[in-house]
């Protein structure tokens, strides 16, 4: 049980920079999630955590002590890794006894703990096993079960589900959320996965080139995207993102990209002519019309990606793709015309790549 | 797919030529330690052995083989044993801690291993001799590690270098130090490199026979390959009995590389990090 502060976190390979200035506060108990495309900096991160890199400038802080020159064995953590990383040459019982018997914890304790964990997973028949003797599935129970039995006041995971098959990967989400439940172990979690990160994570944070985009609950971060980046990398299909200006006429924002005009809920526009990005969810999209104030597109349909639960419809309005998502069951044709609605409530804004509100002045 | 009977005929041909030159001078002396003194020296020779083991009792018992045997196991022995203490850790060191130099550390210790033995016969010799290592087992392991450290340094650290490094990171974060980390994960997991290392110091320092000649002069301390070479026939040359300590010198070292061999084929398939 540990509280963990990042102090300006800054990280240098050679001339290299992969984490500008990082800094985040994870209260305790709580499970976090860093989400970002490869090479944001997130596993180098989670590294420095762990005391296995070491920062270029900046301090970890556990309960509010720097442990920055503490040695990754004395910094009480346990790392789930991507292969694994079981020890081939031991069993089961063994890998999972490692941890402990490094700390010269009693006969009895590493029993008990081992017992504890063993029940936890379910992973009984394997005890006596080699790690070569196991599916890719029993392999990251082992390794889950091998950060468990030591209670760390720290759990950390690279990416620990991403070499298991789709199916796998679903059940262990879950299991992982129950451990997190009943252990109430501090969690750091990092994935490129954004279904992982918004189903695991109490609080997800973005990141892309060594800098935090945005930290916030999987609601906030998919209802208000901070930047263009963030609104593209969750969810999908990807939000659509037209890129454009706003231009004020006569008291009213528009925004208007080639011969598309899209008129803005934006009380008061930047004076004059500014680019910026304008966002719209897929499932946000509607084919008929609603009560509520909204605009309209009209183009054509381009194809169709019937997935069983969901349709995914791409439409071409004045040579801008935008895709939808709807319910099966609609009969539209490739080639035909068709008119789409948006809530104005559901459109997102972004100027110099930061999010505009409804009622905020650019 | 069937092969074209040439060029598979051609590759039986190879491997009959091959084993032939190299098994020959073998089967040869083999032979010849079954065969009684007058056998031996007939002209023409004799193919067939008639099964005398006259050569081997006299070898054993005349010309004292246990007492060259016990100073090649002990000399052989410790080089093989020392050379992989201090190797393991230096390896480990090159193949994984980050410091300057690393690559003309690794350069040096090849091109050691390159010189011809002639070149360090002086030095070696007046050293020991200053600080009394002639006629000693220890004068002879000395450059006996010279001469191993360097290969097996090289082989280990090809070994080490390929282990992944994520079991280092666990081990780290599981509670090890570094040198735990080498000692109970890296180590055990370089097994057949170390096995590899380990047969190959066997052999040399099993064999040697240069260095052995030049600084064991008293009969009591000297090793097979010098104590058989200087095996005395009151008349004649002993070839029963040379034949005959030559076979018993190479089983042991025949033994040894049976036994490691099992360990390095297992070491192989057990690597397997991920499925």
């Amino acid at each position: 049980m540990a509280k963990l502060d990042l102090h300006h976190i800054q990280k240098q390979f050679g001339s290299t920079r992969v984490l500008q200035d990082i800094s985040l506060s994870v209260s305790d108990g709580a499970f976090i999630v860093l989400l970002g495309p490869s090479g944001c900096g997130k596993s180098t991160l989670l590294r420095i955590i762990a005391g296995l890199d070491v920062q270029t400038a900046g301090s970890v802080l556990i309960d509010g002590k720097p442990i920055d020159h503490v040695a990754p064995r004395d910094r009480d953590m346990a790392m789930v890794f991507q292969q694994y990383a079981l020890y081939p040459h031991l069993t089961v019982r063994e890998n999972l006894a490692f941890g402990l018997t490094m700390r010269k914890e009693p006969a009895t304790v590493i029993q008990t703990r081992i017992k504890e964990a063993v029940d936890l997973l379910e992973i009984h028949p394997l005890l006596d096993r080699l790690p070569k003797e196991l599916s890719g599935g029993q392999r990251q129970r082992v390794a889950m079960g091998r950060a468990i039995v030591r209670k760390p006041k720290l759990f950390l995971f690279d990416e620990p589900l991403s070499n298991l098959d789709a199916r796998l990967r679903g059940t262990m989400r879950i299991e992982l959320q129950k451990l997190h439940k009943r252990l109430g172990i501090t969690m750091v979690y990092v994935t490129h996965d954004q279904i992982e990160a918004m189903t695991l994570g109490e609080t997800i944070v973005i990141m892309d080139h060594g800098n935090i985009l945005q930290v916030g609950s999987s609601e906030e971060i998919y209802r208000q995207p901070n930047t263009p980046f963030v609104a593209g990398f969750i969810g999908h299909p990807p939000m659509n993102l037209l890129e454009g200006n706003v231009t004020t006429d006569q008291q009213t924002c528009y925004f208007h990209t080639g011969n598309l005009r899209i008129t803005l809920p934006i009380h008061s526009c930047p004076p004059t002519l500014t680019s910026a990005v304008l966002g719209i969810r897929p499932e946000d999209i509607h084919l008929t019309s609603s009560e509520t104030p909204e605009i309209t597109i009209s183009g054509t349909v381009e194809c169709i990606e019937n997935l069983g639960a969901d349709l995914f419809m791409y439409v071409l309005a004045q040579e801008q793709r935008i895709v939808l998502r709807t319910a099966p069951g609609q009969h539209k044709q490739p080639g035909e015309a068709i008119t789409i609605h948006v809530p104005r409530n559901r459109l997102h804004l972004f100027i110099d790549g930061q999010r505009i509100e409804r009622n905020q002045t650019p | 797919m069937k092969k074209p009977f040439l060029e598979c005929s051609l590759l039986h041909v190879g491997i009959i030529l091959s084993v032939i030159i190299s098994l020959v001078p073998f089967f040869w002396f083999i032979i010849t330690s079954l065969k009684s003194q007058t056998a031996v020296e007939a002209i023409p020779p004799t193919w067939w052995p008639n099964g005398n083991l006259d050569a081997y009792r006299s070898a054993l018992l005349d010309h004292q083989l246990l007492n060259y045997m016990m100073n090649s196991v002990i000399v052989a022995g410790s080089t093989t044993i020392i050379a992989l203490l201090l190797a393991i850790p230096a390896a480990y060191a090159l193949a994984r801690v980050r410091m300057k130099g690393k690559s003309l550390i690794l350069g040096g210790l090849l091109s050691m291993s390159m010189f011809p033995q002639i070149v360090i016969a002086g030095p070696v010799w007046e050293i020991l001799k200053h600080i009394g290592g002639l006629n000693t087992h220890w004068g002879l392991v000395l450059p006996y590690l010279t001469l191993t450290l360097p290969l097996a340094i090289w082989i280990l650290a090809t070994f080490f270098k390929e282990l992944p490094r994520e079991l280092e990171d666990a081990a780290r974060v599981d509670g090890c130090t570094l040198w735990q980390t080498m000692s109970k994960v890296m180590a055990p997991l370089a097994a057949p490199g170390i096995f590899t290392a380990a047969i190959l110091t066997f052999i040399y320092a099993w064999n040697e026979f240069f260095f052995a000649l030049l600084i064991l002069t008293d009969p009591e301390q000297q090793t097979l390959p010098v104590g058989i070479a200087l095996f005395q026939g009151e008349f004649t040359m002993p070839w029963g009995e040379l034949a005959a300590a030559s076979v018993l010198a190479t089983l042991p070292l025949v033994l040894v590389v049976l036994l490691f061999q099992r360990g390095i084929i297992s070491g192989l398939s057990a690597g397997a990090i991920k499925g």
